[in-house]
């Protein structure tokens, strides 16, 4: 099975990116190229035993109880856009 | 800051005084152990080997190791150095100088993935150039508390993405011996600044070999530890359920006293495992001596780890360690040129006393291809995050446009901020994970890791350890592999095993390939079990030829390099 321009396409939407035709020529050699390489999977028998991570323990609960946080103010230091505590971007809602 | 102001900066600073930092220094070469004594005992004082620290990396700007050198480093020294003079003015001479913090004044380098509170993390990319960390990750906490100076963020592959450095937004970091090869990689910048003593020791991450392997290619110790060992909260995340924080050294003992710092169960981190996990069976059967035996026991398990190193000192024979080889491993090193060096090492280790027992893995070589697909499917998810809206840059072109979308945001931000692997990955990501492909690759994925780990608690049930290669070979040329990403990937194929399975792995050096740089030897064990690996690392490193001078080489060639460019610059003048 190979991958087409046409599922570059499609994966660069999901993947919120955008290429120019040449980037998504280079894509679909460079992706091709590493399934060929993942495709040895496909090879390997493996055993219908479910997949689990046996070594590991069940997650611990832990009781719910409030911890402190980061203050708003740290949190809004890294956006690129704040307006009155709030992350700020385009209008989402007419 | 840009890369290129940094650089501006230190040049004109470096010209100062580039003689105070001949590598025939005091300070030259010192291991973390004798760095903190020396301090403690106030040999020197943590200014002074911080600024021979600063001067190195300052002289040797041109690997491009060092990211950004941090504004307050001295004056962290400056704050240890009063709390030294406070003990000593306080206290009774005789209380033991270990009622100071265990890491008292020792410089150390952190890989650009890891936060510290207040200084920039870039993970190597122009996306987040302008991150400011707003909290110290767990380790950042841990070590403070332990008394370490920071004095730098090294350089790495952009978001850990690649096994060579040559993927970094801020160009490629050079091998510690040869600039004309990589460093190594994804944490290139930490190895080689520790090959170069810009520091005793340096943080990095391992995800798929990024620690093990810069460290193979520059002559250190590097280790993975079991996955969980170490809190990974404020390391930005890459692979989430193979991601792992863990000292660079110069030597084995180093590693371990690091190691015991920073490893532990951590609330902010589920999946961090209790020190109490720890098992020392491997390494009780080695002992013959009760009292040792005993001793063991009633130690509390994180000291295991660096009383393991203690008693491999001691050690005068491997005998009753269990070695296991692969077959696998065997055939894929039979058409390189270094097969007999790792076939002597073998041949050594039965000499000390140890038994060989060779096993198979028929689907070792899937190891790769499970990796990538599993890391890209995290990668892609995990990646999300990085949308121009909560941090990283936002692109100029979606906040000119004024008709611009919130998609049209995330997209162009980041179209412009990911570099080309880390695009691809999540590109592949995406692609494993999508209907239509989910079953036959990421379920497969899980299916065969299942599988492995299951093979390998068989063969761990009838050996202690089972080694292997780091890597294929010496450290490749800069420019070798970047044509086909695949011919990278492959360079990845004896370490992406240990993340898969989530068991400890160390490299350690081995020896010096055909263009005298150095090799590593990786070892593994089951999932709590690095006490066993320490043992055997330190027993290697002390007794193995091979091991002793591809260090003690390497460090010469360094010396030697440094000594010619300043007698040559000594000429200009």
């Amino acid at each position: 099975m190979d991958i087409t321009i046409k599922d570059v396409e499609h994966l660069a939407e999901l993947s919120q990116l955008e290429f120019t035709s040449e980037e998504t020529q280079n894509l679909v050699k460079d992706l091709n190229n590493i399934l060929d390489m993942v495709n040895q999977l496909q090879q390997a028998k493996t055993s219908d035993e479910p997949v689990f991570n046996k070594s590991h323990k069940i997650s611990q609960l832990r009781e719910d109880e409030p911890r402190p946080s980061l203050e708003q103010e740290e949190i809004l230091k890294n956006a690129p856009k704040q307006r009155r505590g709030c992350f700020n971007v385009p209008l989402v809602v007419e | 800051m840009d890369k290129i102001n940094i650089t501006n900066q230190m040049n004109s600073k470096s010209q100062s005084n580039p003689q105070a930092t001949l590598s025939n220094s005091k300070f030259f070469n010192l291991s973390a152990v004798e760095v903190i004594e020396k301090i403690k005992k106030r040999e020197f004082t943590c200014r002074e080997i911080c600024e021979y620290y600063l001067n190195r990396m300052k002289e040797l700007w041109d690997k491009n190791a060092i990211l950004e050198i941090f504004d307050d480093a001295l004056q962290q020294a400056d704050n240890i150095d009063l709390m030294i003079a406070n003990y000593y003015k306080n206290a009774n001479p005789k209380t033991a100088l270990s009622s100071l913090p265990k890491l008292c004044g020792l410089p150390i380098v952190i890989k650009d993935n890891i936060l510290y509170k207040g200084k920039t993390c870039s993970c190597g990319s122009q996306f987040m150039k302008n991150y400011k960390a707003q909290y110290n990750a767990t380790v950042i906490d841990k070590l403070l508390k332990e008394g370490v100076v920071i004095l730098a963020r090294a350089n790495m592959d952009e978001f850990a993405m690649g096994g060579s450095c040559e993927n970094s937004a801020f160009g490629a970091c050079k091998n510690a011996f040869d600039d004309s090869r990589v460093s190594g990689g994804s944490s290139g910048g930490s190895a080689v600044a520790v090959a170069c003593d810009m520091c005793a020791v340096a943080l990095g991450s391992d995800t798929g070999g990024s620690i093990r392997q810069p460290s193979a290619f520059n002559g250190l110790v590097g280790i993975k530890p079991t996955y969980g060992r170490v809190s990974r909260y404020g390391l930005v995340a890459y692979v989430s359920s193979f991601d792992q924080i863990s000292p660079i050294a110069k030597n084995v003992e180093d590693s371990a006293l690091i190691l015991s710092v920073i490893a532990g169960k951590d609330i902010n981190d589920e999946t961090s495992l209790s020190n109490n996990e720890i098992t020392t069976s491997n390494i009780k059967n080695l002992i013959s001596n009760k009292d040792e035996k005993n001793f063991i026991d009633n130690e509390n398990s994180i000291n295991i780890i660096k009383q393991a190193v203690k008693l491999s000192k001691k050690a005068v024979n491997l005998n009753g360690l269990k070695i296991g080889i692969l077959k696998e491993t065997q055939k894929l090193m039979q058409k390189t040129e270094y097969n007999d060096q790792y076939n002597r090492i073998s041949q050594w280790l039965q000499n000390q006393g140890a038994t060989l027992k060779e096993f198979s893995v028929p689907y070792f070589d899937l190891a790769l291809p499970t990796y990538y697909t599993l890391a890209s499917a995290e990668a892609s998810s995990n990646l999300g995050r990085f949308d121009g809206v909560k941090y990283t840059t936002r692109s100029e072109k979606a906040s000119n446009i004024p008709t611009a979308s919130l998609d049209d945001v995330y997209l162009y931000s980041r179209s412009e901020g990911f570099g080309k692997e880390v695009q691809r990955r999540i590109m592949l990501g995406n692609f494993v994970l999508s209907s239509g492909y989910y079953d036959a690759y990421y379920m497969k994925a899980l299916k065969i890791r299942r599988d492995l780990k299951n093979q390998f608690n068989e063969i761990f049930e009838n050996c202690d350890v089972i080694i292997f290669p780091t890597a294929y070979g010496e450290a490749f040329k800069i420019g070798e592999k970047t044509t086909n990403p695949v011919e990278m990937y492959v360079e990845d194929m004896f370490t992406t095993m240990a993340n898969i399975l989530g068991i400890p792995a160390i490299s350690i050096p081995c020896g010096l390939g055909k263009n005298n740089l150095p090799l590593g030897l990786q070892i593994l064990a089951k999932a709590n079990n690095e006490p066993v690996l320490y043992y055997l690392s330190n027993y290697m490193t002390k007794n193995y030829e091979q091991s002793k001078n591809s260090l003690a080489t390497t460090l010469l060639n360094l010396n030697k390099t440094n000594q010619e460019k300043i007698q040559k610059e000594d000429s200009l003048c």
